[in-house]
């Protein structure tokens, strides 16, 4: 069947553009979807039984129309949140508005049969939780750093007996206050001594320090791997918190026994595309040099040197046919 | 709490006031106030590059609040 991409995702979404122009370049249709603009602007009909054995119908954007059977690939891109689609409603009518758009629209254009999802958004779902991804990555024949997590002070403190000096990460980030201000709480040492039972009101993540000297972005896309090297000018613990047009980048070979312990990592969780963060403690022709972080479902990649030839590794696998992540 | 940082650094983005899809390349189009199309590219937006670092819409001293837009899958689930 032609190739026909539809991509989920919000309108101001750069990422997305890349990827859209790359398919562009394909002669390749693209239908691109908020499904938070369900309303007048996004209206659809899907069909199942009485003679259709999966879902089938049309879905209708401000600009482009298209049934569900044309579609071969997904691209899964942060869409918009329904929450911010209702929330002129008073807050009874918008859960309830919101849960039935995701479970009605959403929940369609999440099961279409036959159809190769980058990435699915379950399995994203999935793959966003720190512990689980420790644990495949351990499964997969990657080095961690030592990690507690933890509620308990008396764990925290024998954990940083054994392990200094000892860094603290959060699981998800911070969310905005109230008044719309967006802080960070950077991947930081913290110093065992401050330890009190605040600790106890939720849960922590310790690690031990790696002595780092760089850090390297992996980007995978299908069996695709895009390495590069970050030095910052300061040797940042965390580069996230610098500018991050000031780093250095490097393109990078990634050792075979990484690779693939990359590959089994994304087909335990079923992704087809992954942004993995290490660190480097030696040359980077070792394999023991790489010690693993983290992975990102649905990481950001635009601004790294390579992202154009990324672009074209996400039209590629978009263009393939098949449901089965590599 | 205690560990809480400032998310932008100083640094000048391009901005624009208005977004539009085109319906031909299905890619957004970016214009500014006095609707001049402003060329964003894969260096300049604070909304592709920079989730977890720089985010919002503006350097960070500029009126406007940091937002945050590094959310994978918070919001899947709504």
């Amino acid at each position: 069947m032609a190739p026909l991409v539809l991509v989920v995702t919000s309108l101001e979404d750069v990422t997305a553009d890349m990827v859209i122009a790359a398919l562009n370049r394909r002669h390749v249709p693209v239908v691109r979807v908020d499904p938070a603009d369900i309303g007048p602007d996004l209206k659809f009909g899907f069909r199942l039984g009485d003679g259709a054995s999966t879902w089938r119908g049309r879905l209708r954007t401000a600009s482009r129309e298209v049934t569900l059977e044309r579609v071969t690939s997904v691209y899964h891109r942060r869409p918009t949140p329904y929450s911010a689609r209702f929330s002129y409603l008073p807050q009874q009518q918008r859960d309830f508005a919101t849960a039935e758009a995701r479970h009605g629209l959403s929940g369609v254009l999440d099961s279409l049969h036959g159809v190769r999802y980058v990435n699915h958004p379950a399995a994203i779902t999935r793959a966003d939780f720190k512990p689980a991804q420790l644990q495949v990555a351990v499964e997969s024949g990657l080095t961690i750093p030592p990690t507690l997590i933890t509620n308990d002070v008396e764990a925290a403190r024998a954990f940083a007996a054994e392990q200094r000096p000892l860094i603290y990460k959060t699981f998800r980030g911070l969310p905005p206050s109230e008044d719309g201000y967006s802080g960070a709480i950077w991947t930081q040492r913290v110093d065992p001594d401050a330890f009190d039972e605040s600790l106890a009101v939720t849960a922590h993540l310790f690690q031990a320090e790696v002595p780092k000297v760089a850090d390297v972005r992996v980007t995978a896309v299908g069996h695709r791997l895009f390495a590069q090297q970050i030095t910052t000018p300061d040797g940042a613990l965390d580069w996230r918190r610098g500018d991050w047009d000031d780093h250095t980048y490097t393109p990078l070979a990634v050792p075979e026994p990484i690779a693939s312990a990359l590959r089994a990592y994304l087909a335990a969780f079923r992704l087809v595309f992954g942004c993995f963060d290490f660190a480097l403690i030696g040359p980077a022709d070792n394999p023991n040099s790489w010690i693993w972080l983290e992975c990102n479902p649905n990481g950001q990649w635009g601004w790294l040197p390579d992202a154009d030839l990324v672009a074209e590794a996400f039209a590629d696998v978009l263009c393939e046919e098949g449901d089965v992540a590599p | 709490m205690r560990l809480v940082n400032d998310r932008l650094i100083d640094r000048d983005f391009p901005v624009y006031a208005r977004v539009v899809l085109d319906p031909s390349t299905q890619m957004a189009r970016y214009f500014d106030s006095v609707g001049r199309p402003v060329e964003l590219g894969k260096h300049g937006t604070n909304k592709a590059k920079a989730t977890a670092s720089m985010s919002g819409g503006g350097d960070g001293k500029g009126p406007a609040p940091q937002t945050r837009d590094d959310t994978t899958t918070d919001y899947e689930p709504d």
